[in-house]
């Protein structure tokens, strides 16, 4: 998937340093990163703090952007994870890479969730993927990318990432029915 | 019971069903107020990461510790060494050094200051001569022997050494007058009449006709 000429235009306009294009890339893009961030690191707090961390390189690095390489969502999302590795290393949480259920997590999801789906099994079936079977999952359903855009994030094909994302949701299904099951018991 | 197999259709709703529970985690958005801090908080970490970084003090690790360490009991080895050797006096340990570092010192001397240099060297001689009676200690026939033939060469041919009678004649008067004053303080020791003598002839040879 590659930009429109008109977010071309707007990527052009906020490399020359124009600070309406770059608050209009920011509102774009701000819920996908922001929502990739609360599942990876389970915490609004942080996720805030680490999507700024994104949105700063955005602007510092905007201009060496090549139109021409990855998609400008992809380019995005590269950026939030070394930021997000940053994140980890400054905290040594490097045992804990795995989607937290927080307190402060569940009161954002149950905010904003629909009434009929519960949020709770389904972060904590997440917990139990692995490390890039997670970042898949979340890469295509919190941030709305496409298999091709997650294959350049994570620096892959793009029938790996199908191939890796089809097992992820085989394992999600059999780890959520196992919990319905588990419930109704 | 959960099934771990299903029908190829059954799995594909299955999925599908995934999907959409999955579909809801993009249900989720920062508010207006989370939008503005966040937009807020990237703008000033930008403005902080285009500024220089200030210099960082150099870390100090164990290696620097260990190899500055090392250079300094170099340092003080050499120092130490070369102060020894400085202060030695014949026939001491070091005085073989100081020598070497005096011949080393008159090779890369600049020869129109040659001669001069092997004045200011005849003067340590003599300083070492005084510093040996001050300890009670006698003087060693080569330091007498050097002296005598340094001050005859002065003054019979100071061109050969690239001096002037003029330039030559106030340190051989110094050495005349240092070895007279030691000639009165310590009287017994007679060595110190031909040291008197050789400079005194050296002084008269000079100021002559």
């Amino acid at each position: 998937m590659h930009p429109q000429p008109e977010e071309l235009a707007l990527i052009a306009r906020a490399s020359a340093g124009d600070r309406a294009a770059l608050g209009e890339l920011y509102q774009r893009y701000v819920a996908e990163i922001y929502r990739y961030m609360l599942y990876r690191t389970g915490e609004p707090m942080a996720a805030e703090d680490v999507t700024a961390e994104v949105f700063a390189s955005m602007i510092t690095s905007i201009a060496r952007y090549e139109p021409r390489g990855v998609p400008f969502r992809a380019w995005l999302f590269r950026i939030a994870r070394a930021r997000l590795a940053d994140h980890w290393r400054s905290y040594e949480r490097h045992a804990g890479r795995q989607v937290l259920l927080s307190e402060a997590l569940a009161s954002v999801l149950a905010g904003d969730a629909p009434e009929y789906h519960d949020y709770t099994p389904l972060v904590q079936a997440l917990a139990y993927l692995t490390e890039l079977e997670r970042e898949v999952v979340l890469l295509r359903f919190a941030g709305g990318l496409s298999n091709e855009e997650i294959a350049g994030v994570v620096g892959s094909n793009v029938n790996a990432v199908k191939g890796r994302l089809h097992r992820a949701l085989k394992k999600l299904r059999r780890i959520l029915e196992n919990r319905a099951a588990q419930d109704e018991e | 019971m959960w099934r771990w197999l299903l029908p190829r259709g059954e799995e594909d709703e299955a999925l599908d069903a995934v999907r959409a529970r999955l579909a809801t985690l993009s249900q989720v958005q920062p508010d207006a107020a989370a939008r503005d801090r966040i937009w807020q908080q990237a703008q000033v970490k930008a403005v902080q990461a285009a500024q220089p970084a200030p210099r960082r003090r150099p870390r100090w690790s164990w290696r620097t510790g260990l190899l500055t360490a090392l250079l300094v009991i170099t340092l003080l080895g050499f120092g130490s060494g070369a102060y020894a050797a400085g202060r030695s006096l014949p026939g001491e340990p070091f005085y073989g050094v100081k020598r070497e570092v005096e011949a080393l010192w008159l090779t890369v001397t600049p020869a129109p200051q040659q001669g001069e240099a092997q004045l200011r060297l005849l003067e340590r001689r003599a300083t070492e001569v005084e510093i040996l009676l001050y300890e009670g200690r006698p003087i060693p026939a080569e330091v007498l022997a050097e002296l005598e033939s340094m001050l005859a060469l002065v003054a019979e041919d100071p061109a050969a050494l690239g001096l002037t009678r003029g330039r030559a004649l106030p340190y051989v008067e110094r050495l005349r007058v240092r070895f007279l004053g030691l000639s009165l303080n310590y009287p017994e020791v007679r060595s110190l009449g031909r040291l008197l003598a050789a400079s005194s002839y050296a002084r008269d040879t000079l100021w002559g006709p």
